[in-house]
């Protein structure tokens, strides 16, 4: 029998490339559209039925909206409101992979505020304000709302999540998460810390989050550092994830779309239910309180240079969820020769041999499964020195430092946000303390214990008995389960619906038909359950005992 | 896209507010003046050196500009102004963009120090990045 366990650590990432997509795609090399942009004294500096054009197939175009409006309404400084006034002048340039729109406003008496936004092909956005002029003085704490009109795809109907702890409830009683009470105050402010799992949520009525800065790299996780994640509620296939960077505060204020008054200091407005979707049942059923909900973000005073910055970058799915998955081991000839084969038959069964590969190819689709591994593709083979000698036992310290070490912070790793990624470490060592443990995921509990889904998990070769060829097949086996469970699979609030935990007993197929217990199968579980739940990574989708919403598969 | 001429009254206004914050570069044929945004500080520490180097107050020239770096995400506020036909050009670039330019069309940033350089620097990059300014309430079609 497996034998796992969880460590309390963050798994890291290397690289890995995926080399295959499917339809829908994001077209990466047009501009974005932009219907009309400009000022005026009512809408401040606007961006009017912004757009990214994605292909459904070859030669099948469609341009989706992706924000019906966003514009720059206006600054505050000590609690006065500044609307943009006039306009000093406005521009636009068009380079290599990118269009940018800019322009300079008065704000007060010989201040003005310059905004820059540029609009890159890969779907990445990226908005720069700074104020100027006479009257301008370093250390006066202005602030710059923007209004953010989302509407993805043109829906209406988007899922808007977004990042808190439980350090950030304050003075609310419970987090905000549908169906749960939210809180008091209609505010939560985010605490960042490494000895709190942080959490993707959406609410049900009115609320600000508060963020600090946020480092691209916070929280040593895989992707940039998010602060929220917008996706079409009909086809969260397409979205956006949002993000600051690591000087600028904000406050996000997610509001009824009615309810905007125009107000530079927007308020949330706790009683106030934000609209339902109109749709019924055949989408995540989690977040449903997206309809018409508008944004509005106040950056705050950079804590270093004088440049006020937000951004994302939007993601285009395939139908299912495309899955980049690397196998990091140490040198076969440390381990008997074996070096993991993804396209090794684990088992002979009706239909066939089943692999690895083939196994996770019947969740994302052949087209959307990325597998790499040690040694080919750039991906190296897991050193012993500085850790552990071969067949000795190596302290989930070590083991965290050795994938930490490793993680790539470029800017093409932590922007990856269309891929969901996942790293496995087929170690050489076994697990100290534990020499007979077979796995142990990354996270920062029990494992299935606190609803985190994983971004990896290691797998200890010495701890795996029998002779070669069965060492082999068993390995490949966890590597199998660690994904399963990475992917939430057996999480108990969620119902267990792994079904690959007995491997003398499995088909080596994740179920298609309902599990036991549970009104989904493992399949629907991973193509249509809400992204917060499934999707590997350092952000989970909440602790608090109860019944989770359901969600209803497609 | 129609383009849109400000006044020289108040390009004047704008640029000059700035004046300590910027360098000015001037020949015959045109002016410009840049001016470093300074970014959120690098955690490293030869680029904290390189953002002292090119503290707002200073009057940075482009070889310490693109030195500064930010990872090549800073803003340079350029100010062009053709002496010549009298248009005038005011736009963005990231340190970036400036550095690719300069190394793709050879030009030396140590060795664009004078001002004819910088001029003709300024004048390529608003023609590659194709900027163009816009009247107020025009709309855009893209």
């Amino acid at each position: 029998m497996i034998r796992y366990r969880a460590l309390f650590a963050w798994m890291s990432l290397v690289p890995c490339l995926a080399g295959a997509f499917s339809y829908p795609a994001l077209d990466t090399t047009s501009n974005w559209s932009i219907q009309d942009w400009g000022f005026t004294t009512g809408q401040g500096f606007y961006f009017q039925g912004t757009g990214k054009r994605v292909w459904n197939g070859p030669g099948q175009p469609e341009t989706k909206t992706v924000f019906y409006n966003l514009a720059v309404v206006g600054t505050r400084l000590g609690g006065n409101s500044h609307p943009l006034q006039s306009q000093d002048f406005m521009g636009e340039m068009q380079g290599d992979g990118y269009l940018a729109k800019y322009g300079s406003f008065k704000v007060a008496p010989a201040v003005s505020l310059v905004v820059v936004v540029f609009f890159m092909d890969d779907g990445k956005f990226d908005v720069n304000a700074y104020f100027t002029g006479d009257g301008y003085a370093s250390g006066q704490a202005w602030e710059v709302i923007f209004r953010v009109d989302y509407d993805l795809a043109g829906a209406g109907n988007n899922i808007a999540e977004f990042l808190w702890n439980a350090g950030s409830e304050g003075r609310s009683a419970s987090p905000p998460q549908v169906p749960r009470l939210e809180a008091l105050d209609g505010r939560l402010v985010y605490a960042p810390s490494t000895g709190i799992p942080s959490y993707w949520a959406a609410s049900a009525h009115e609320i600000t989050l508060e963020y600090p800065p946020l480092p691209r790299e916070a929280g040593s996780g895989v992707e940039n550092a998010g602060f929220a994640r917008i996706l079409n509620a009909s086809n969260p296939q397409f979205g956006m994830v949002l993000w600051g960077d690591g000087a600028t505060p904000l406050d996000a204020t997610f509001k009824a779309y009615g309810s905007f008054d125009g107000n530079l200091d927007p308020k949330a407005d706790v009683s106030t239910t934000l609209q339902m979707t109109g749709e019924a049942g055949s989408f995540p059923r989690y977040a449903y309180a997206g309809r018409d909900q508008v944004m509005l973000l106040k950056l705050r005073p950079p804590t270093a240079g004088v440049t006020y910055k937000f951004g994302g970058k939007l993601f285009q799915r395939g139908g299912s969820r495309p899955l980049a998955v690397s196998v990091h081991q140490h040198h076969p000839d440390g381990m008997g020769g074996f070096g993991f084969d993804p396209d090794k038959v684990i088992r002979y069964t009706q239909s066939g041999g089943r692999t690895f590969r083939n196994a996770l190819a019947e969740l994302t689709g052949p087209d959307d499964l990325a597998l790499s591994r040690s040694g080919e593709g750039g991906v190296s083979y897991l050193p012993y020195d500085g850790y552990a000698q071969p067949g000795n036992a190596v302290t989930e310290a070590q083991l965290h430092n050795l994938m930490t070490s490793q993680r790539d912070y470029s800017a093409r790793s932590l922007e990856n946000v269309r891929e969901w990624r996942l790293d496995l470490y087929l170690v050489n060592w076994r697990l100290q303390g534990e020499p007979d443990a077979w796995e142990a995921m990354f996270d920062y509990g029990g494992a299935g214990g606190n609803g985190i889904a994983r971004e990896g998990a290691a797998i200890f070769w010495p701890s795996i008995g029998g002779d070669q060829d069965a060492r082999v097949r068993r390995a490949s086996l966890s590597a199998l389960h660690t994904v399963g469970l990475a992917l939430n699979m057996g999480r108990n609030g969620l119902g267990g619906i792994m079904s690959l935990a007995d491997i003398d007993k499995n088909t080596v197929r994740f179920n298609t038909s309902s599990a036991p217990g549970a009104p989904f199968s493992e399949v629907d579980w991973y193509r249509t359950a809400p992204e917060a739940w499934v999707k590997p990574g350092r952000f989970g989708v909440g602790s608090i005992p109860g019944t989770m919403p359901n969600f209803v598969p497609r | 896209m129609k383009l849109f001429v400000i006044s020289l009254t108040m390009a004047c206004a704008l640029t000059f507010a700035d004046a300590g914050m910027a360098r000015e570069f001037r020949t015959s044929e045109g002016l410009a003046r840049i001016r470093w945004v300074p970014q959120a500080s690098p955690s490293s520490d030869s680029a904290d050196n390189a953002n002292e180097k090119a503290a707002p107050d200073s009057t940075p020239d482009l070889s310490v500009l693109v030195a500064a770096g930010d990872g090549g995400e800073a803003l340079l506020d350029i100010y062009f102004l053709d002496m010549i036909t009298g248009g005038e050009l005011r736009f963005p670039v990231k340190v970036s963009y400036l550095r690719e330019y300069c190394n793709r069309t050879g030009t030396a940033i140590e060795g664009a120090l004078a001002d004819e350089a910088v001029i003709a620097i300024v004048r390529g990059l608003s023609k590659e990045l194709s900027v163009r300014m816009k009247s107020p309430g025009a709309g855009s079609a893209k």
